[in-house]
């Protein structure tokens, strides 16, 4: 699955980070999920339920692949507010969080989670 | 947190506002963002300094609980019916267009449905003639004033019509429009300095496009304003007509782009929306969405379908059946006169080795142009022919020299026709005479079309003549009066106000003009189907289109009788000369079965513009071709997507609803209690003579209301008294009465929400309280202990606009409804009032307790609003994007098959990635400003219920 052009930059970016061993990527997800629903409670204009499915799609992507770097950058990006489309402003806001995790599992050979995240 | 959430209405400097942000401010306290709800400030933002000025928050726990002694609780039922009324349902349901002074035809309540279901308000509606769309555009503006979204209203219409069109919407529906013709813009030049925007005097306005196109002042003004709603008639003149790959877009869709961008609201309207292309059709849909089409020249119904509403007199007659009567054709073929027939023989032999016509679409020889001159009169030829005669001169040579000697013969030919004894001509008046026409009160009335001003002219002088009756001379000045005769001349270049004056009289049952000669400047939007059922083609244009506009002019929606179409067809004597003829017979034919079965006319030649189907009329003639075989409508290509797309018509809505909305009051006993109990508040006040045989009152309007009258177009001001009934076929009749009495205006107006006597009584009733104070009511139907605080919600956007209005009352901290509510506490009939008081302290005490449990319940609302709205809102988002998306891929294309990029056109396509982005960007600025709500709802206290006893 093709990475958005608006994401790439900051995506590539997040590779150089990704390999750092003290970044606890499921806190960052888990975290950033609590953060959405927060959100949510506020303004409905969120996309909750998008988000709940790519922090599902990543949680299992560190489960499955938790050293490939593309899994790593992706879950930074989905833990990052304010990326190509800012989560909680836009209410679009995870539509280029679920392509760039959605890539990043058919590079980890999870074509079934790229899939399930649905080719927007 | 600075205590000033978003959402609260506050009040600063004695006007009330709502809070849009407030941030701490350098100077101490808090710089409050707010945008004003009042009057005076409404819409208005600004910035206050907490340090500086008092902002007091109109918080719903501190309102002043207050006893009600009036009978039958009139004053609080008045004050609740006024507060109701002024809330803006939110539903798309139609609450009050239907209610105007029309008929019932729910096909005419199809655009605003559909309109009211985008998140924009924004439709073309594209119906065939004569099926009545200004009252469409009525209806919508009344949802649109209702919704608190058509305060500001801008017309943009033909000068012919503009007087039809303000007339029109006040008397259905009572929407005052400030006409700015050549006399409006006067007085407006007069009344407002030069460096002051026009457009911000008026908060209505009806002009024409010319008007706004001639003055650079009101184009740089509008610029500068912003609208509620926009309705642009007759919309096909601001269509963009420039071919693919050019970028020169004609002055009229400049500023019809100018307008779409300074507009919340758009309406268009066009019996003939396109001219074929697709590009051209996509023009006006991306006034309503820029971001509806991606590729002007191929796009898809799906894409569309919400944007636009069209049908056609087929579609919509077993709705209204009635409404529409079956026309009576007359082909009157006339033999030629000897002289007629030399004329015309020699125009057929006559070859030019230098002229062509003037315009292409005329058809290539000037011979042509020639005969449809003629056949529109020899005065018209003659006309044609001295011209192109001065234009050679006298000292040409050579080919030129023998046009020339050509022009001579054919000049001579035509001039050996007796001016008094055209075959047409002398078949008119004996029609005429056959039906008894006359000038005077007694006369019938007549409407002729003709192609060419010569024709008019020399009819106009032929009949009166004839007849011995005087002709309508129009003003020399504008100071002077018009001199009205039986006959009158009607085009393009009549001045504004005689066009008025002419088609007032034209309707007027004591009107002197009988006979209204008609350019085709008059074929479009005109309603004459009032004054007149006859109507004469003198000529036969070369167009099925313009036929079709017209005959709409009397076969239309609302036609008394039973429209009569006569046209005069020359027969010439020789034989070889009769073909001409035959090519417009079967144009007549076609044009007349299509206004019973087919609906779009434009669909037969498939050319969708009177100037190619013209065009391609004078090839036949100049071929010589069969016309049934040359007139046969081409069949649908299989890939034909743009005739699929627009011979279907858009998908309309299921069945619209029309709902009356909560009311405690119906119209006319609100305006006697409202009278009753102003009158007993302040005697100054005087109440109406009551006619309730009528259904009305009359009112002499008092100071203040006759203050808001001089607010209204001069046109609409009443001195000494108004008429008002809520009988609607009253005022149907009376405007029916008023369209036959010159220059008058209907004598009853209608009384309902809109009216301004409306809104200056429930402007009065609302003072009734104080601002903060709520009435306390004993009621039935409550258990003892009970106390039902009745609450007005709003959650609004950050315009100050209302997204979600509920009434609903609080009982032992929980919400219901206040309809059912008001029914079951007979609220609705007016309760007795037992003056039996309440412990007003202690049961304030209860107050902040029922305002949190209101707060919460309009906190969920909104959520539930919000997230029901998400889906939607997302789904278009996506959908932009990809529209986005791409567009930028054409441009990119665009960009790849350069073969020498040229840096004029590279910029060129940057420019247009850049419109795209501009686009994606006030989008995005819009859902901001218009779908995201206040996170804090507005809560007003309106009452409380206590039981009996």
């Amino acid at each position: 699955m093709p990475l958005p052009a608006s994401a790439q930059d900051r995506f590539t970016a997040l590779l150089a980070l990704a390999p750092r061993d003290d970044l606890d990527l499921r806190a960052l997800v888990e975290a950033h999920r609590s953060a959405v629903l927060r959100a949510w409670a506020q303004d409905p204009f969120v996309d909750r339920d998008l988000a709940e499915r790519v922090a599902e799609a990543c949680l299992a992507l560190l489960d499955a692949a938790g050293d490939h770097a593309a899994v790593r950058a992706a879950c930074l990006y989905f833990a990052a507010t304010d990326d190509a489309e800012h989560d909680t402003v836009s209410v679009v806001g995870f539509d280029d969080d679920a392509a760039v995790v959605a890539h990043a599992a058919t590079l980890a050979g999870r074509p079934d989670l790229a899939r399930a995240l649905g080719a927007r | 947190m600075s205590g000033y959430a978003a959402g609260a209405h506050v009040l600063i400097r004695d006007e009330e506002w709502m809070v849009l942000s407030a941030e701490p401010s350098a100077h101490g306290g808090y710089a409050v963002r707010v945008v004003g709800l009042s009057e005076l400030v409404r819409n208005k933002e600004a910035v206050f300094l907490t340090a500086r000025d008092d902002v007091l928050e109109l918080a719903p726990e501190k309102t002043a609980l207050v006893h009600d002694d009036s009978p039958r609780y009139r004053r609080s039922r008045l004050y609740l019916e006024a507060l109701l009324r002024r809330s803006p349902p939110t539903e798309p349901h139609l609450y009050a267009g239907p209610r105007g002074a029309i008929d019932r035809a729910p096909y005419q309540w199809v655009p605003a449905t559909k309109a009211l279901e985008q998140l924009r308000p924004r439709i073309l509606m594209a119906d065939g003639v004569g099926l009545g769309k200004t009252i469409q555009v009525g209806i919508l503006l009344s949802e649109l004033i209702r919704r608190g979204r058509g305060r500001r209203i801008l017309v943009v219409a033909l000068k012919s019509i503009l007087a039809q069109f303000q007339k029109e919407l006040w008397a259905r529906f009572t929407i005052p429009l400030v006409r700015l013709d050549s006399q409006g813009i006067q007085r407006v030049q007069a009344r407002i300095p030069a460096n002051m925007n026009p457009f911000h005097s008026f908060d209505r306005v009806i002009v024409s496009i010319d008007t706004l196109k001639k003055h650079g002042r009101y184009r740089a003004a509008l610029e500068q304003c912003h609208w509620d709603v926009i309705v642009i008639d007759e919309c096909q003149n601001v269509a963009d007509k420039s071919r693919a790959g050019t970028h020169r877009r004609s002055q009229r869709a400049d500023l019809a782009r100018l307008l779409a961008r300074t507009s919340d609201a758009l309406i268009l309207t066009s019996a003939t929306p396109h001219d074929g292309r697709p590009e051209s059709f996509a023009s006006l849909l991306n006034l309503l969405d820029p971001t509806a089409v991606a590729d002007p020249e191929q796009f898809t119904k799906d894409e569309v379908a919400h944007l636009y509403v069209r049908r056609f007199q087929k579609d919509v007659r077993g709705e209204v059946s009635g409404a529409f009567r079956e026309r009576e054709v007359h082909l009157d073929r006339v033999d030629a006169t000897p002289e007629e027939d030399a004329a015309l023989v020699a125009i057929h032999e006559a070859r030019f080795h230098t002229l062509r016509a003037d315009n292409a679409s005329e058809g290539a020889l000037f011979r042509t142009t020639l005969l449809k001159a003629f056949l529109s009169s020899p005065l018209a030829c003659l006309e044609t022919l001295e011209n192109r005669r001065a234009r050679i001169g006298e000292n040409a040579t050579g080919e030129a020299a023998a046009d020339r000697a050509t022009l001579d013969r054919l000049i001579a030919a035509c001039r050996a026709i007796p001016r008094a004894h055209v075959s047409k001509l002398d078949r008119l008046v004996a029609w005429l005479r056959s039906i008894g026409w006359k000038e005077g009160r007694e006369g019938e009335r007549v409407v002729l079309f003709s192609e060419r001003l010569a024709t008019l002219a020399w009819l106009e002088a032929e009949l009166a003549a004839v007849f011995g009756v005087a002709v309508t001379r129009t003003r020399t000045s504008a100071d002077a009066p018009m001199e009205k005769g039986a006959i009158a001349r009607f085009h393009g270049g009549t001045p504004d106000h005689d066009q008025y004056e002419i088609l007032a009289d034209f309707g007027a049952a004591d009107g002197k003009i009988r006979i209204l000669l008609c350019s085709d400047a008059a074929a479009e939007g005109l309603n004459l189907h009032y004054a007149c059922h006859r109507l004469v083609h003198f000529d036969v244009p070369w167009s099925l289109i313009t036929l079709e506009q017209r005959n709409g002019r009397i076969d239309r929606y609302g036609q008394e009788h039973r429209p009569e179409i006569r046209y005069l067809l020359s027969q010439p004597r020789t034989e070889a000369l009769r073909g001409d003829n035959r090519v417009l017979e079967v144009l007549i034919a076609k044009e007349t079965e299509a206004s019973r079965n087919l609906g779009d006319v434009a669909w037969l030649l498939r050319l969708h513009s009177a100037e190619k189907e013209s065009e391609r009329i004078a090839q036949l003639i100049e071929r010589g071709e069969d016309p049934e075989a040359a007139l046969a409508s081409p069949p649908p290509a299989e890939d034909d997507w743009f005739a699929d797309l627009l011979s279907l018509g858009a998908e309309t809505p299921a069945a619209p609803q029309a709902r009356d909305p909560l009311a405690l009051y119906a119209d006319l006993p609100f305006a006697k209690d409202a009278f009753a109990e102003l009158n007993r508040a302040d005697p100054t006040v005087e109440v109406p003579e009551w006619l309730d045989l009528m259904g009305g009152f009359r009112l002499r309007p008092s100071k203040d209301l006759a203050h808001r009258y001089g607010y209204l177009p001069p046109e609409l001001r009443k001195a000494d008294e108004i008429k008002l009934t809520v009988d609607r076929t009253r005022v149907a009749n009376a405007l029916a009465l008023a369209r036959k009495m010159e220059d008058r205006w209907p004598e009853w107006e209608l009384f309902w929400e809109q009216h301004p006597v409306a809104e200056w009584l429930h402007d009065r009733v609302l003072a009734l309280y104080a601002r903060h104070e709520a009435p306390v009511l004993r009621v039935r139907g409550l258990a003892q202990g009970d106390v039902a605080w009745v609450f007005q919600g709003v959650v609004s956007n950050q315009r100050s606009q209302p997204l979600l209005v509920d009434w609903f009352a609080v009982r032992d901290g929980k919400a219901e409804p206040f309809a059912a509510l008001a029914a079951a506490t007979g609220l609705t009939e007016g309760p007795p009032n037992p003056g039996v008081g309440a412990d007003l302290a202690a049961l304030s005490a209860g107050l902040p307790a029922a305002v949190e449990a209101a707060r919460t319940h309009m906190r969920e609302r909104r959520h539930a609003r919000d997230a029901g709205l998400a889906d939607e809102l997302r789904a278009q988002e996506r959908r932009v994007r990809d529209w986005a998306e791409r567009a930028k891929a054409r441009i990119g294309a665009r960009q790849e098959t350069m073969l020498l990029p040229r840096s004029d056109l590279l910029k060129r396509l940057d420019d247009e990635r850049r419109h795209v982005d501009d686009l994606l960007a006030e989008r995005r600025a819009w859902i901001a400003h218009t779908l995201r709500s206040s996170p804090e709802p507005y809560l007003r206290l309106a009452a409380v219920l206590l039981p009996l006893g």
